[in-house]
Order: C-alpha cells, then structure tokens, then sequence
C-alpha cells in the first residue's frame, strides 16, 4: 500500500500503541551509540525516521523525538541488553530505507536500525522509503492511518 | 528462532540476533576522521561528508 509523505508525519494507530513516521529532508550521517562503540547509519533525503510507542500515549513526544534526530541529529542510544532502563523507554526511534516493526525486541538495546520496537498488533509492519512516499506492506485491518502536518 | 516472539507491556520477550551489526571502517577524506558505518551511504560523522574511503 502506498501512502503520500512529504515533510509532515504519517500516523498508524492502533487500539492501544502508535507508529509516527516522516521522511529524512536532507542526507547525514545518524550517529548510534552502542555499547560497542559508535556506528555511523548514512541517511539519505527521503530514508524514513519512525517513532514507535508500544504503550500509545501522547503524540507530540514522537514528533519531538524524530524532530530532535531528523532536524537537529541527535544520536541514537543503544542500551546493553537486560539494562533496568529499556523497561522506561516509552518511544523508541529508528532510521533507514526500510523499517520493520518487531515485538520481540527488547525496547532500546539493538542497534540494528531496520528494526522497530512495537506492540504486538503493530508487529510485521514493514515501512519503506519510496518517492512521494512510503509504501507499506502487512498493515492489518484494524489499524487507522492519518497525517499530521510538520511542526 | 521457532516460534514468533510473544510480547508484553511490561517486560518484552527478547531475541538473539543471529548477526550482530557489522559497520565497515571508513576514513573521511575531507577531515581525517575514521568511524564505522553502516548503510548505502557512509556519511563522516564530523564533518558530514560523503567523501570517504573504506579502510
């Protein structure tokens, strides 16, 4: 399914958790920090920047967070696995051509970025970049897509 | 992996992934900085330049 994105956020909603996606509006490079060291994700102009929050809650810290990487290239923290904070984590971000949603990650400590922490009625969601766009595939029924315009 | 991971609010089911992130090394041309990179398009995390060599 494609769905029109420009420079605004495109929202999934389901019953109890949300997805916020928007596009990169310019190239660089997203710096992730690992508990192995500093990885280096080169984004390219139109690579997504997805928000996941398993839980729902507000929109806006969503449109914070991807605003804070997408606009201002805050780099990603990675926790080690079993960190006591990766249960605090609400949203969680992730950046790349393509953009997987899993629910059998623990939230926060993988550094793989073409994987998303989600709920499990979000799960297997799979967001690509495409022109004027993002075409999504295995979008089940119950979840409603909206826009919101950029800040 | 067998069956598909099950999920809960309060604590998630984790995975083993069965790779772990492979960054290549990369030296900016522009400024000198090394890093490791991922993806199509390394990009120098100092100076943003897509200048680079894999070293």
């Amino acid at each position: 399914m494609f769905l029109e994105l420009d420079t605004g956020f495109l929202l999934l909603r389901g019953s109890n958790s949300f997805l916020l996606v928007a596009k990169a509006v310019s190239g660089f490079g997203l710096c992730i920090e690992a508990p192995d060291g500093e990885y280096v994700q080169g984004l390219s102009p139109g690579d997504l920047v997805a928000a996941s929050a398993p839980e729902g809650g507000p929109v806006e810290p969503a449109r914070m967070l991807i605003d804070l990487v997408r606009t201002y290239r805050m780099p990603l923290i990675v926790l080690p696995k079993d960190h006591p904070g990766s249960r605090r984590l609400r949203v969680v971000v992730s950046a790349g051509p393509v953009i997987e949603l899993n629910c059998g990650i623990r939230r926060g400590t993988h550094p793989e970025q073409h994987l998303l922490c989600s709920s499990d009625e979000l799960a297997g969601i799979v967001l690509r970049g495409v022109s004027g766009g993002v075409e999504v595939s295995r979008l089940p029924e119950t979840v409603t897509v909206g826009h919101l315009p950029a800040a | 992996m067998g069956e598909p991971p099950m999920c809960s609010a309060g604590g998630p089911a984790d995975i083993e992934f069965s790779e772990r992130v492979k960054g290549k090394d990369y030296k900016c041309n522009e400024c000198g900085e090394r890093f490791k990179g991922l993806g199509r398009k390394p990009v120098c995390p100092g100076c943003q330049s897509e200048d680079v060599t894999e070293v």
